[in-house]
């Protein structure tokens, strides 16, 4: 892949789809999420030149928009930890009007759930919906084929009864 | 809403269709981004260990001259080998620090990458942190060796027991600095300090960062493992 940024900014542009599913589905706060686009494609940037086309573009880009996004949230943790409780409800108040503007009733659902799983399920999850095989899972993740369909399967025993307990409450 | 997995699946694909026709408004802006001169905490993270090892390399030889040559003077050659024996940790410190470092690279497996982030930052508080504590102590040694390398000034001239005070009064002052960081930490244990660098600080002091930084290394391995 060559160090010039017309082509990279192509590429990132072609999968811009991938960036945007993995901000949404670690920040809540469109402040973070902007600012988790930007260290993702900063990221790319740096990592251009070690491309091996050996693996597929997609899941090259999903690597690394998740390990930026893992790092991102946990460093954010932190930080947010040190707000005080009333900023903490304002900042998720903004984000789930912004969330309930931006997306469709049953897919904010989904996020809202997928935000409920931890850094590492949350990767899996999104990798799963997006059609990924077992083997691909594993091989982003590395974790072993058989680990990746054990944890897919708690998540999704775990989805099911969220959407469940959401539906008997509406 | 009642809806099963394979439909939460044609969701996503639904979504997947929407995004590329709403994303395509945004193409522009991502044109218009600087990469270059973005800011980025990835970046940063090797300037510290840089620094720091380019200072133990300035500090070291002048150091293991002037205790060579003041090595019948104990009082001398005793801070001197102090001050060279911290360069000396700082500067392995710094290295296995960039060795880690080097090991994050962002398009390498998530279990593996995350594993070493945390490695970083146990490592960070572990031993970075105590090596600059140490200056709570070596600021006296530094005044020694200074006094007489760029002066040829004898500070215990000044009072043995000056220089004595000095160590009990820094020993102290770091003991209690600990014990007021472990008391602050319990104390605004559920409602933190808002002021950021104090909190970090206080949370470095007290070991609170170390616990978190080994309770997430242990969750990356419970994840990795088989069940």
């Amino acid at each position: 892949m060559k160090n010039d940024q017309e082509p990279l900014l192509n590429l990132i542009l072609e999968n811009r789809k991938i960036i945007y599913k993995v901000c949404h589905a670690y920040c809540r706060n469109p402040e973070d999420k902007k600012d988790l686009e930007q260290e993702i494609i900063v990221q790319l940037w740096h990592s251009a030149y070690k491309y091996d086309e050996q693996f597929g573009l997609s899941t090259w880009i999903y690597r690394i928009a998740l390990n930026v996004a893992i790092s991102f949230l946990r460093r954010e943790k932190c930080r947010k930890k040190r707000l005080s409780p009333v900023d903490q409800q304002i900042i998720e108040c903004v984000a789930d009007e912004a969330e309930s503007h931006e997306l469709d009733g049953d897919i904010a659902q989904l996020y809202r759930f997928i935000n409920q799983l931890d850094e590492l399920n949350r990767a899996l999850i999104l990798l799963y919906l997006d059609d990924h095989t077992y083997a691909e899972i594993a091989a982003i993740l590395g974790i072993s084929h058989s680990n990746v369909a054990t944890k897919i399967s708690r998540i999704k025993q775990q989805l099911r009864r969220d959407f469940h307990a959401a539906e008997s409450q509406s | 809403m009642n809806m099963e997995l394979q439909e939460l699946k044609d969701l996503w694909q639904q979504q997947d269709d929407k995004l590329e026709r709403q994303l395509k408004l945004n193409v522009h802006l991502l044109k218009k981004m600087e990469l270059k001169n973005t800011r980025s905490a990835l970046r940063t993270a090797t300037i510290d260990p840089v620094l720091s090892l380019v200072f133990g390399l300035l500090i070291l030889i002048p150091l293991a001259i002037f205790t060579f040559n003041h090595i019948r003077q104990l009082q001398y050659a005793g801070p001197a080998f102090g001050l060279g024996l911290y360069a000396l940790l700082l500067m392995i410190d710094s290295i296995s620090r960039l060795s880690i470092i080097n090991q994050i690279d962002y398009d390498g497996p998530i279990i593996q990458i995350q594993r070493q982030v945390e490695k970083l930052s146990i490592h960070n508080l572990r031993y970075t942190l105590p090596l600059n504590c140490c200056w709570i102590i070596l600021w006296l040694l530094a005044t020694i060796v200074a006094l007489k390398a760029f002066a040829n000034f004898d500070f215990y001239s000044l009072h043995h027991s000056w220089v004595a005070w000095n160590l009990a009064i820094c020993s102290l002052l770091a003991i209690t600095l600990a014990a007021l960081a472990i008391g602050l930490v319990r104390k605004h244990k559920r409602d933190p300090i808002t002021h950021p660098w104090l909190n970090k600080t206080l949370n470095q002091l007290a070991g609170r960062s170390l616990a978190k930084a080994r309770t997430a290394l242990s969750e990356i391995e419970d994840f990795a493992c088989e069940n």
